[in-house]
């Protein structure tokens, strides 16, 4: 005999309750942290090492590492600071359960900024909420500036939007104008950085950014 | 019969929908206890503005419940139609009409009212 169990629950907002746990986790340790999402090769890792290389001597710093495999992980690993793989299996973007499986393996007491590593894609991340305080997002100048309006989710979800490469503003046809256009049709709350991780202009603007939210 | 090379392609080009099919194994299978001892029938409402494709769906469920009470189950998916509205002007967006900018105030405060969710409305299971 068969029966029918009603249920109506909505799957997806599984995802946001344990995002909500795990930002109340966070307040309750004084941590601030970043979800910081790019497509691959916009610059990520670059960003983060300079973060970390510039702020470890004043703060404690974590990082979570949303990847298949640990190269980038290693690449921050040697500051040593605690670190984690959150392994997607290869999944397009984190979720809060890896999320919080990465920081099971953290003693939360130690730390002061987690800085969450996602998966380099403009479009899934945008999506899933990690409990993490504010969204970083970064665009590279040879990407091309019509990023904003072909993945506009990521940048209306954005709390600050990093533009990295500007080294390359001469090398490339990048429309600033057409680029910030884009942006703030989307989103007129957004800070707004430009930068070069690889000859560090710009880097402290990003870095007074994330001093006053960790104050 | 889907041959190994299809199943790759298809688990690296789609992995969005896994993750989510698995999860809604996990709640199918705590809603249907202990005593149940197969699951018929799952039925889900799908929004349109979700992200999520209903062919992966069916095609994850059928590969992730192998081995499980729900092995030979059959998802329906009930499609939900997505709406839109603009939060500056008040303006309501036909159905199905997907934008980050209003049409006619220009705003970006646009905002999805429904069509955005994926519910496990019930299950079907057989106790003996």
């Amino acid at each position: 005999m068969t029966k029918t169990i009603s249920i109506n629950e909505n799957i997806l907002s599984e995802n946001d309750k344990l995002a909500l746990k795990i930002r109340k986790k966070l307040d309750e340790n004084n941590i601030f942290s970043i979800n910081v999402m790019a497509s691959p090769g916009a610059g990520k890792t670059s960003l983060i090492n300079q973060t970390i290389e510039k702020l470890k001597k004043k703060l404690r710093i974590a990082v979570i590492d949303g990847d298949v495999v640990d190269i980038d992980l290693k690449k921050m690993t040697h500051h040593g600071i605690p670190t984690a793989l959150a392994n997607t299996g290869g999944a397009c973007h984190m979720d809060s359960v890896m999320m919080e499986r990465a920081l099971d393996s953290f003693p939360l007491s130690e730390i002061d900024l987690l800085i969450v590593e996602n998966v380099g894609n403009l479009i899934c991340p945008a999506s899933f909420d990690l409990g993490t305080h504010k969204n970083v997002v970064i665009a590279s100048v040879p990407e091309g500036d019509d990023k904003p309006y072909k993945y506009p989710a990521m940048f209306k979800g954005a709390d600050v939007l990093l533009l990295n490469k500007v080294d390359y503003l001469d090398k490339e046809p990048f429309n600033r104008s057409y680029f910030r256009k884009g942006v703030e049709r989307l989103n007129e709350n957004l800070e707004f950085f430009e930068l070069s991780c690889k000859t560090g202009e710009g880097v402290d603007t990003w870095l007074d950014w994330l001093g006053k939210n960790l104050l | 019969m889907i041959t190994i090379r299809r199943l790759r392609y298809t688990f690296l080009t789609v992995m969005h929908e896994l993750q989510i099919t698995q999860a809604l194994l996990t709640k199918v299978l705590e809603k249907a206890g202990s005593k149940t001892r197969k699951i018929v029938v799952v039925k889900i409402v799908l929004g349109e503005f979700s992200g999520f494709v209903d062919e992966s769906i069916d095609f994850y469920w059928n590969i992730i419940t192998k081995d499980t009470i729900a092995s030979g189950s059959k998802v329906v998916i009930i499609r939900k139609p997505g709406k839109m509205k603009c939060l500056a002007c008040g303006h309501n967006m036909p159905k199905g009409e997907k934008t980050e900018i209003c049409p006619k105030c220009g705003s970006f405060k646009v905002v999805v009212k429904e069509g955005s969710e994926l519910v496990l409305q019930s299950i079907e299971v057989k106790n003996d």
